[in-house]
């Protein structure tokens, strides 16, 4: 099929599963024992009050129709109302979204851009010392607690040594376009904004990258010593072309698909992560949010936070799919 | 050259003029005094009059001001005026008539009359959150009358001895204000009554006015100069009131002197550490507080009055004090013992063990028969010591312990029902409203089942008897005698494990002067109070 | 692993033939031993606890505040936490409550997710695609979130805990059997027994299942890791292991408050579990090794 067909699939695919999600969640978060509604009144509220304030929620109707409701809701944008925050969750949603994603995206891109050349030396320099190390580095990296890791961070570069913040997001900057805090700094012409947002990023995005880099680097090792025993290696080599060049040019592009779908699952693993890593260091993301929104028996906010991170998971896994797809046309044919 | 001449001489004009108005700017804007305090929870109202928590309270006590103050130059709870600048009570305890003080501006600039005082009474009794529900049961919609624009007038529907206390928790808010900025909502003509508003500004009159707030991390408040008490050098212009989860990051803020104050919920232990800190005080205050464990009297097997003696006399009552807690009071009795009111003949259990193991066979009850939850609140760690220490004490008498760390909202919602409601729960109880009232009326009497207080869901007809008679009283020698009476009978129940009245700890850094304690909640932390001296 | 031969007494001396071989080439790679220890160390602090550890006594009920926050010394070697209890002997009795975590969960997984995968793969059809349309679902969500929103649903202790895992893991093993019961499906060995008149059961389990076994194996073991690795997380949120239980998740959470002065009661009981899925992340990449090796052999016999 050609690429268009493939895209157009891959994206409808995304709906069923999403919906699935949402009965799913729904379905959890109502079996949730305790009472929002009283919680949320208050410690002296009437049996009164409880009454109307959930008539006013919708609460007392059907589980059917209360699910039919939000997700007519959800399709208008609206997550309905957390009566742990008291106002709209989309509102929440919106305040705590950026955190997390400007933590999980610079997660990301330090597992790469760390992992990418720590592969390929450890590729080139097959079996000797570097490799080993790289090994057992990627196996630390992938057996590590990462809350315990944020914890011990924080104790040598917070507490210690005093370099970098503690806990928390720090400051926002002037100008709030994105809510990515070092992109507003910069696209503000405030360097000295962007520089401590990112000095605050530091530790939490490290510890959250950690595990992804450890896969990345292990990857990239495992596809390019695979690509280098390939006959256009070989042949590229005999022709005596700069190994630099074959190494960048051909053998990493390759290597580079097969790691394309670990990211997307990484991703995966990145967001439930962020979990601990968030609260660990009070990062204010949408996964900080959700864990106090868990605890406070917050119905929507829970639901709000799983299918987020539910479509984001997964809208990462489509891209990845796709370019997966574009670079390879082989897997279009599945 | 000429132009080089006619340029200096505007350039030294200039000069001239600048440094001959330097010190009338420098008079006009006050010096800059930031301070930065650091509390452990978020601050989940922004409305003063849906406040109940400590964070939630602090913002009103800032923003706001409420009708009467306790009395803290004197170190007491005890009302003194505030925006009410006099009252009058009548003879029948009815009727409350109070002078309202002239010139008090709102931040929107408007003078504060009785108008809004009663629109702001009006509106906590139509919103039913916060302390409302301490007024509720007296005072009707419109029982609170504007006399003449400084004089207000409220009619209760009877007698309600703690009635001018718990005015302390009335704040008066902005009607102008907030009517101008009304958005859709469930409270009819008033819409949603300004909740939308509230999130982005303030309608008080408090000494200072919200900047910005960050929901999850942090409230910046800046100085109001026309705040009716005046400003002094040295007083703050900026609070940046800053939510930290953490512990250990809390304590090194303040170690590193990058926040000033941090609050009373860090651990003992810390506050030890703290104490060792050069540049840091640590003051430390007997308190009203009550932590004890309520007993669910309707839960089998503690609605057994023997066992729930048992257990109180199996607990480890010194260790608790010495070892957890470090320092505080030993409780006597459901009240706080520096309260007015507190009887001093209320009978008082320690650890014997021997006649643990005797109530215990005379409740019927078998070692290894009975398994008891206790549930604490997992913010407190402390709690979490409590437990094991009761555990290893029930141990002893063979009664097994489940421990459950729950959020404090779980713990709340779970107080709602006696079936959900734990055996054993571990609370920490300040006084909402200074009068001894608070600590039994507001705990003990069936009235207030369904919430947190009250989660020993006690019923004794004889005890609430006499406390609905103690409220109606009107000569405080006997208000106070029936109140020493009903905590001599709850005590003898046992429907709670009465630990400690602890110290009330706070840490600073030694330049904040002027900190007071009073023991009500939230009213040490008024920023209007300190001075910063460098 | 090994072909299907009609005849027995052979096919057993080759099995063991297999074995003895494939042992052999584990033990070549030091770090798959290494693995295998640790594994071996931790079953061993699993079920000689109370003999092992110093204090056995402190993973239970037990409170001694005067000895409370001691820092690591000869009577404590990893010192003490703030009810005075011995770390080091909370960390070994900790190794029951990790193991017993990893096995109940994955034991409910297998149990739910490898019948599931069977049956979708080999049968297929329309409830074959109901099922992976289902997995689907459950894998829309990365397992933490999913296990989070659960244990949120039940009241916090370890058991609830170990259903919320479960709940998330399964489908990773429904997807792993579907994979692999598409591609051995058509192999030769199956059409023979097809031929040979055997019922679809019969195959399914008797001879597909047989061959699939191996992925399944170093999935587990791998994941044995990963999930005590999620039911730490899980008990350092408080929506675990409740006290006085020795979870390690639990100690780290408990230790925490008194970072940064008094920093073993946090950073020993993470060292664990570091070690732990560590241990059972190279036991797993040997024992795939091994497999592998094996698989491709096969593949090319056949």
């Amino acid at each position: 099929m050609n690429f268009r067909t493939y895209l157009l699939r891959r994206t409808l695919h995304l709906v069923p599963v999403l919906l699935g999600l949402s009965v799913l969640i729904f379905v959890i978060s109502r079996v949730i024992p305790g009472d929002p509604v009283r919680l949320a009144l208050g410690t002296e509220a009437t049996e009164e009050q409880v009454r109307q304030l959930r008539e006013q929620t919708g609460l007392d109707r059907p589980l059917v129709v209360q699910y039919v409701a939000y997700v007519a809701g959800v399709l208008r944008g609206d997550f309905g109302y957390s009566l742990r925050t008291h106002r709209n969750v989309t509102k929440d949603v919106l305040e705590f979204f950026p955190a997390t994603l400007e933590l999980t995206t610079v997660a990301m891109a330090l597992a790469v851009v760390l992992g990418v050349p720590l592969g390929i030396l450890a590729a080139v320099r097959k079996d000797r010392g570097a490799d080993h190390l790289s090994r057992v580095l990627a196996l630390i990296g992938v057996a590590l607690p990462r809350f315990w890791l944020a914890i011990l961070l924080q104790l040598a570069f917070a507490y210690h040594l005093r370099l970098l913040p503690t806990i928390g997001r720090g400051p926002a900057p002037p100008t709030r376009i994105t809510g990515l805090y070092v992109v507003d700094g910069l696209l503000g012409f405030d360097p000295a904004a962007a520089w401590i947002s990112l000095k605050h990023l530091a530790m939490p995005a490290f510890a959250l990258s950690v595990g992804t880099l450890a896969q990345v680097m292990r990857l990239i090792r495992a596809g390019m010593i695979e690509e280098m025993r390939r006959d256009y290696a070989l042949a590229a080599q005999s022709y005596g072309l700069p190994p630099n060049l074959i190494i960048y040019k051909y053998l990493l592009k390759n290597a580079f698909t097969a790691t394309l779908t670990i990211l997307g699952l990484s991703y995966g693993f990145l967001l439930g992560n962020a979990f601990l890593v968030e609260t660990v260091f009070a990062w204010p993301g949408l996964a900080f949010y959700g864990v106090d929104a868990l605890r406070f028996k917050d119905f929507n906010g829970v639901i709000a936070v799983t299918l987020v991170i539910g479509a984001a998971y997964a809208v990462v896994n489509l891209i990845t799919d796709i370019l997966y797809g574009y670079f390879d046309p082989r897997i279009r044919y599945e | 050259m000429r132009s080089w001449r006619g340029l200096t001489f505007t350039l030294a004009a200039m000069a001239a003029v600048a440094l001959a108005a330097t010190p009338a700017l420098v008079q006009s804007q006050p010096r800059e005094v930031p301070f930065t305090h650091i509390e452990t929870q978020i601050i989940t109202a922004i409305d003063p009059q849906a406040a109940v928590d400590e964070s939630s309270l602090h913002s009103a006590i800032n923003l706001y001001d409420p009708l009467i103050y306790p009395n803290v130059e004197e170190g007491s709870m005890n009302p003194r005026p505030h925006i009410a600048e006099s009252w009058q009570i009548s003879p029948d305890g009815r009727t409350y008539t109070f002078k309202i003080r002239r010139g008090v501006k709102f931040h929107s600039g408007r003078e504060l009359t009785a108008d809004d005082v009663a629109w702001s009474m009006d509106r906590m009794l139509r919103l039913k959150r916060g302390f409302s529900w301490v007024f509720a049961p007296v005072l009707d919609l419109g029982a609170t009358q504007v006399v003449d624009p400084y004089t207000v007038r409220m009619r209760l529907k009877e007698a309600y001895a703690p009635f001018l206390g718990a005015l302390e928790l009335f704040f008066i808010m902005d009607k102008n204000l907030i009517m101008a900025n009304l958005r859709p909502g469930p409270f009819g003509e008033f819409g949603d009554y300004g909740a939308s508003f509230l999130e982005r500004q303030d309608a008080g009159s408090g000494p200072f006015r919200m900047e910005r707030w960050d929901r999850a991390t942090e409230m910046v408040m800046v100085r109001f100069p026309d705040y009716w008490r005046g400003w002094k050098e040295g007083k703050i212009t900026r609070v940046f009131y800053k939510t930290v989860t953490e512990e250990a990051t809390v304590k090194t803020l303040l170690i590193a002197g990058q926040a000033d104050m941090v609050p009373q919920w860090l651990s003992a232990q810390s506050f030890q550490e703290l104490k060792q800190t050069p540049g840091i005080v640590v003051k430390e205050d007997p308190t009203v507080q009550l932590f004890h464990l309520q007993m669910n009297t309707k839960k089998p097997p503690l609605n057994n009055v023997k066992l729930r003696q048992a257990i109180s006399y199996a607990f480890d009552y010194d260790k608790a004090l010495q070892q957890i807690f470090l320092g505080g009071t030993k409780a006597r009795g459901p009240v706080p013992v520096r309260t007015p009111g507190w009887a001093p003949n209320v009978p008082l259990y320690s650890r014997n063990l021997t006649k643990a193991r005797e109530l215990m066979a005379e409740a019927g009850v078998q070692p290894g028969q009975v398994t008891l939850e206790y549930v604490w609140v997992t913010a407190l760690p402390l709690e979490r010591l409590i437990g094991l220490l009761l555990q290893s004490n029930l141990q002893e008498i063979g009664i097994k312990v489940e421990i459950v760390g729950e959020p404090w909202a779980n713990v709340v919602a779970r107080a709602t029902k006696p079936e959900t409601t734990p055996h054993i729960t571990a609370i920490f109880d300040t006084l909402k409203y200074p009068h001894v009232d608070s600590h039994t009326y507001g705990m003990y009497h069936p009235t207030c089942w369904g919430t947190f207080r009250c989660m020993s869901y006690y019923e004794n007809p004889e005890v609430s008897r006499v406390l609905e008679a103690a409220r109606r009283v009107v000569d405080t020698k006997e208000q106070m005698r029936l109140y020493q009476e009903a905590q001599v009978m709850i005590a003898r129940d046992a429907p709670s494990i009465y630990v400690a009245n602890p110290l009330h700890r706070i840490a600073f850094r030694n330049y904040v002067k002027g900190y007071r304690y009073v023991g009500l909640l939230g009213f040490d932390v008024n920023f209007w109070d300190y001075t910063i001296e460098r | 692993m090994s072909e299907v031969l009609a005849v027995p007494g052979h096919a057993r001396a080759a099995r063991g033939q297999e074995w003895r071989k494939m042992w052999f080439r584990f033990t070549r790679s030091p770090l798959s031993v290494a693995g295998l220890s640790i594994v071996v160390v931790l079953i061993l602090a699993a079920v000689l606890a109370p003999v092992l550890a110093p204090y056995p006594r402190h993973a239970g009920v037990f409170v001694d505040f005067d000895r409370g926050l001691q820092p690591p010394s000869a009577r404590n070697w990893l010192g003490t936490d703030d009810a005075g209890r011995d770390i080091l002997s909370r960390i070994i009795f900790g190794a029951r409550i990790s193991l017993t975590l990893g096995v109940v969960v994955l034991a409910i997984a297998v149990g739910l997710g490898v019948p599931l995968g069977l049956i979708a793969g080999y049968w297929g059809g329309r409830v074959g695609d109901w099922i992976m349309r289902i997995t689907d679902v459950f894998l829309a969500v990365p397992p933490i979130a999913l296990a989070l929103a659960v244990t949120a649903a039940l009241r916090p202790t370890l058991t609830n805990a170990m259903i919320a895992i479960a709940f998330a893991w399964w489908p990773w093993y429904t997807r792993l059997v579907y994979g692999q019961v598409l591609s051995l499906k058509e192999q030769q060995f199956v059409e023979a027994s097809r031929s040979l008149g055997a019922s679809r059961w019969r195959i399914a389990f008797r001879e597909i299942l047989p061959n699939a076994w191996s992925p399944i194996i170093v999935k587990l073991t791998l994941d044995m890791g990963f999930v005590i690795l999620t039911g730490s997380g899980l008990s350092f949120l408080g929506l675990g292991a409740q006290p006085p239980t020795p979870e390690w998740g639990t100690m780290i959470a408990e230790g925490r408050t008194y970072l940064p002065g008094v920093w073993w009661a946090a950073t020993f009981p993470g060292l664990a579990i570091f070690v732990a899925v560590l241990g059972f992340n190279l036991l797993g990449d040997g024992l795939r090794d091994v497999f592998d090796v094996e698989i491709e052999q096969w593949r090319a016999a056949n």
